[in-house]
């Protein structure tokens, strides 16, 4: 759609109105991104609407700023209040999804409809950060778990300016990485992760190592007597190291 | 002054909570008052949009629209939210929507606003309407059109035409006013 077309649509006041659909609401965003002129244009109808609303003002009695003020330090003072608070919001969020469904038997009205869809896209939001944040405390957790393991080998390597470990271990299967203290590739260079395996020749390949994180497991492999990292010229790695840049102390 | 704002809102920096409320109470609690028309009912609305809008601070986003939006969106919904729960029923809220409409008591009048009241009284009053259904008080289109009998595609182009007369109106500009009559002829 041209800057003109959507202009003439009308929609991007529905959407200042919060009158869009999902899909209109995917449409004006879309063209706020592309054309960064649309954002002054909505600013401005945002602006003279905010105007009007300050036309009609009624000014709050004179205690409740303060009033508002005092409940908001106490809400964040008490940290135990705040996962009172969230417990207490979790169940009223469900307690308030369930009166809106008897709200929409009632009145069968779209109004409540809309409110309930609402309703459950915040609840799937939440819900969604939940997942996220248990899969992060999983990885910690087991991450945790490998380093207090007094069967876990702590395999240090080292190049010429930084040093960091290998941890592995052979009860739990695994072969983990820290990446918090490793040096960067050069430019156009890729680190490979290498195990020196007892009774072998040449180092297996481990795979390529991650650019973020600071933390990379890696499939595990038996009888490791060694790690090392080399720099290699392209992303997939090689069969046999080119230049080793960590080795063991 | 926006972005320091935004910055202690999403820090919850209770500050925020401080200048939101200078700014925009009053305009928040004339909406509220209109949906709620309890004056008790409408003090305890307003105080949760500042609550909910100090606990989610993080979530708003400067993209999708200014703060105002942000926190009409917020008093809005709490607004309905609690006309619901005090078991008002939508017959009732039209009836007193005609009345609550278009007669503010004097008590109410913010001297600050009083010449851009006088401003806005300048809008065609079925413009205004329309403005207070959909922007204040939450109603689609669709349920403008049922409510007040005007054909769906002629209330959006008068949603329009009085967004765009009070963007003139607003604008401080003298021959703006001169459009606005001319304009305000022919829809």
């Amino acid at each position: 759609m041209d800057v003109q077309t959507f202009l003439a649509s009308g929609l991007l006041e529905a959407y200042v109105l919060n009158q869009c659909s999902a899909e209109e609401r995917s449409t004006v965003e879309t063209m706020l991104q592309k054309h960064p002129q649309l954002r002054e244009e909505m600013n401005r109808i945002e602006l003279a609407l905010e105007q009007f609303a300050q036309a009609n003002a009624v000014p709050p009695p004179a205690g409740l700023r303060d009033k508002i003020l005092r409940d908001i330090a106490n809400d964040a003072s008490t940290g135990s209040q705040k996962v009172n608070n969230f417990t207490r919001n979790m169940i009223l969020g469900g307690a308030i999804s369930a009166a809106v469904v008897l709200a929409i038997l009632w009145q069968g009205s779209q109004r409540g409809y809309r409110l309930l869809e609402q309703e459950n896209k915040r609840m799937q939001q939440e819900m969604q950060d939940c997942q996220t944040r248990q899969k992060q405390l999983i990885a910690m957790e087991d991450q945790f778990n490998l380093l207090r393991d007094p069967g876990t080998k702590v395999i240090n390597i080292a190049g010429k300016e930084k040093q960091t470990a290998v941890y592995y271990n052979n009860a739990r299967q695994s072969v983990a990485l820290d990446l918090s203290r490793m040096p960067k590739a050069e430019p156009g260079k890729y680190l490979q992760f290498w195990a020196i395996v007892e009774g072998e020749t040449a180092p297996k390949s481990m795979g390529m190592v991650a650019t973020d994180g600071d933390w990379q497991k890696f499939a595990y492999v038996e009888n490791a007597i060694g790690f090392a990292v080399s720099e290699e010229p392209t992303p997939d790695g090689s069969a046999v190291p080119t230049t080793v840049v960590m080795a063991p102390i | 002054m926006q972005d320091s704002i935004i910055i202690q809102l999403q820090q919850q920096d209770q500050r925020a909570i401080a200048t939101l409320y200078d700014q925009y109470s009053a305009a928040l609690f004339g909406v509220i008052m209109r949906i709620v028309q309890s004056r008790e009912l409408s003090e305890q609305v307003l105080q949760d949009t500042f609550t909910k809008a100090w606990r989610n601070g993080a979530s708003y986003n400067p993209e999708k629209g200014r703060l105002f939006t942000w926190l009409l969106n917020i008093a809005r919904n709490s607004a309905i939210d609690a006309t619901r729960s005090a078991q008002f029923n939508h017959s009732k809220k039209s009836d007193s929507l005609d009345s609550l409409v278009h007669t503010p008591g004097s008590e109410q009048i913010n001297p600050e606003h009083v010449g851009l009241r006088e401003l806005v009284g300048k809008l065609d009053e079925k413009y205004a309407r329309l403005i207070e259904m959909v922007y204040f008080q939450g109603y689609t289109q669709e349920e403008v059109a049922e409510a007040t009998g005007i054909p769906l595609g002629t209330v959006k182009t008068r949603l329009r035409f009085a967004i765009n007369e009070l963007r003139l109106i607003f604008s401080d500009n003298p021959a703006a006013m001169l459009l606005i009559g001319m304009m305000a002829e022919r829809i």
